[in-house]
């Protein structure tokens, strides 16, 4: 058997073997989490070398579809029933958690082809690639919370009181769900390329499929009510949603979002486990 | 003491199709370095080289086998792959040296010095995307040159840049090893792991087939490449036969597929493995007509050469009518066995890969 007796002492040692435990696997993310800054920095110094650009172009997306939307609404003479706020607020609100969801993958998407090279030549945690950009979104979506506030003050709602248990909530449903998303958006795509154009249009298609021009309480088919309910980015708008005085969630319904979103990021976690393996043979 | 031991190190990968075969990168790799030893790494194109490094590194996983390594270990990037265009030279030293796994307080420490190696002080702060390919690759080569890692491995880092790049990047690997620290140097550049390697693997299909004193490695390596024809996957050119003695070399090869019988316009060029062209024999060059009587021929083509010992790399021209059906390039590699007339080493940037009979007298 092998031994240390002729290894220098004081140094770490690097075990090279078929398979990564993942306690191993969580002490590199940590070990190396400068690497995820410079990441981070990466693209915010990219996007905001001209700051103004930068930040148009962050909440861009967001903005045209609200007004799109409005618009649409206003001809169409359709009238919505949202709860008990302003439709502008229950929007807006809607609009700021589907633009974080949908952006963070696509970036993570993204962030495979992007970093081919360097996937290929050095070693880093590969679950940087989904984290990444996912916290760099994070940033637009501080933005979008911003305007979300402004929005809801022009058309007077306050921030209610409980939003300082309401908000961490929202985050975390939003945070937790986005990454186990991500994480399996883009372990699909190392797969099969192919995936790269299908996740787009299913993005899109959430856009109609979330309640965010519409509320789950104007359907009249229980099922699909159920089904609307169940997902933890509705849940994410509409504690977002409560925190501008809409009304809160039940604890029922939040404990199953809760344990939902840790679902969603525990296969999504699996799941590049057991595609980052290969992912340098594969790019 | 040894710093990296390999035991039984195996990457195999599955190929799609419909036989489903398996191609073994690397075969059972066992081997020690110790610490402050330079090992060559060589081997054909495909032997394994860069796989074997790529499992050190940690790039990709290894399929059998283990390994331990003791102390920081970095490789170094391919010129520019870790850069970003948009970001300044100045950024990206930090970008590059983060993805290395250095962190940013000792890159700061270092970066004044990182900046003069590279020569590129003027345009330090200026985006990547305008700098030429040689600044790039002595930005990036800078960045790796001042790492203080205990284990390096260099991935054919003289294959790119011009001389005097070249012979700075030799000077700063010889530092490395007076600093005592460990080298693991891929190469097709024989002379240079002459110089620096005591030491050298020889790589052949995924198998390590020979780990011991450089020159004999090197000895090996020539007897392997001279015996085996090069498998040149080509429509027009097939069965390439090499043979290179210290003044003479033969070329053969058949060709198929021929789409008219009209006169062949060949071209047969030696260059060093950095891509600077040598000879250049054309059948037009000595008016010699070759017509095939159906769509094959048979070539044979003899040289002299006066080249220094070392690995250099054949392209084939096939032309008919005026019109080029296939360019070749770097189809084979030719190798001049080693040997000592004037009591040189090396075919480099300084001395040249070409001798002559010369004298030198006082008068």
């Amino acid at each position: 058997m092998l031994t240390f007796d002729s290894m220098p002492a004081n140094k770490p040692v690097r075990h090279i073997t078929p398979n990564q435990s993942f306690s191993n696997w969580l002490l590199q993310l940590n070990e190396r989490r400068e690497t995820l800054l410079f990441f981070i920095w990466k693209d915010l110094k990219v996007q905001y070398s001209k700051p103004i650009f930068g930040l148009i172009w962050s909440i861009f997306q967001p903005l045209v579809y609200f007004g799109i939307i409005l618009l649409v609404m206003q001809f169409s003479g359709r009238q919505t029933a949202t709860t008990g706020m302003p439709f502008e607020v229950y929007l807006i609100a809607g609009l700021a958690v589907w633009n974080f969801c949908t952006s963070a993958i696509l970036g993570s998407i993204n962030s495979i082809q992007s970093n081919a090279g360097i996937i290929s030549k050095s070693f880093f945690p590969r679950f940087y690639l989904v984290l990444a950009p996912m916290l760099k979104s994070s940033i637009d979506l501080l933005i979008m919370l911003l305007i979300t506030a402004g929005v809801a003050a022009w058309y007077g709602q306050q921030m209610v009181l409980q939003s300082i248990s309401l908000l961490p909530t929202m985050l975390f449903l939003l945070w937790i769900t986005t990454m186990g998303w991500a994480a399996i958006a883009t372990s699909a795509t190392i797969m099969n390329r192919h995936f790269r154009h299908a996740i787009p249009v299913l993005l899109y298609a959430m856009l109609f499929a979330l309640p965010i021009f519409y509320s789950a309480s104007e359907m009249d088919n229980s099922l699909l009510k159920t089904i609307y309910t169940l997902n933890p980015i509705s849940g994410s708008m509409d504690f977002l949603r409560a925190s501008f005085g809409a009304a809160t969630p039940t604890l029922n319904t939040t404990i199953f979002w809760l344990l939902q979103s840790l679902a969603w990021s525990a296969i999504g976690v699996l799941f590049f486990r057991k595609v980052e393996k290969s992912l340098s043979d594969r790019i | 003491m040894s710093v990296v031991k390999v035991i039984g190190l195996g990457k195999t990968y599955l190929l799609k199709g419909k036989d489903k075969s398996v191609l073994h990168a690397v075969k059972n790799a066992t081997f020690e370095l110790n610490e402050g030893e330079s090992v060559g790494i060589i081997g054909r194109n495909g032997a394994g080289k860069s796989t074997l490094l790529k499992l050190l590194a940690g790039v990709t996983l290894p399929t059998s086998g283990e390994a331990f390594i003791t102390g920081s270990f970095s490789s170094l990037l391919e010129v520019g792959t870790g850069f970003h265009p948009d970001l300044s030279g100045r950024d990206n030293i930090f970008l590059n040296a983060s993805i290395l796994g250095v962190s940013k307080h000792e890159t700061s420490l270092e970066l004044a010095n990182i900046i003069a190696f590279s020569g590129v002080e003027k345009f330090i702060d200026q985006p990547i995307r305008t700098y030429s390919s040689g600044m790039k690759l002595r930005l990036a080569f800078a960045i790796i040159a001042h790492l203080k890692t205990d284990i390096i491995a260099l991935d054919e880092v003289l294959a790119v840049g011009d001389s005097m790049f070249q012979i700075k990047c030799m000077e700063r690997i010889f530092e490395f090893k007076k600093q005592g620290r460990t080298i693991l140097f891929v190469s097709h550049n024989l002379s240079a792991i002459n110089k620096l390697c005591e030491r050298t693997l020889v790589l052949e299909s995924g198998s390590i087939v020979f780990d011991g004193p450089t020159d004999e490695a090197l000895k090996l390596y020539a007897d392997l490449t001279n015996s085996q024809s090069g498998q040149v996957v080509s429509k027009y050119l097939t069965d390439l036969e090499i043979g290179g003695t210290k003044s003479e070399g033969t070329v053969l090869f058949s060709l198929k597929n021929l789409p008219t019988n009209a006169a062949l316009d060949l071209g047969i060029n030696i260059g060093t493995s950095d891509g600077i062209s040598l000879y250049h024999f054309s059948n037009r060059f000595i008016n010699c007509d070759i017509t095939p009587e159906d769509s094959t021929a048979k070539i044979e083509v003899k040289f002299e050469h006066q080249l220094k010992p070392g690995n250099y790399s054949i392209s084939i021209y096939i032309g008919q009518n005026e019109q080029q059906l296939e360019w070749l390039s770097n189809a084979a590699s030719f190798l001049v066995p080693a040997f000592n007339p004037h009591g040189f080493h090396n075919p480099d940037s300084i001395q040249g890969p070409i001798i002559s009979n010369f004298s030198i007298s006082q008068s």
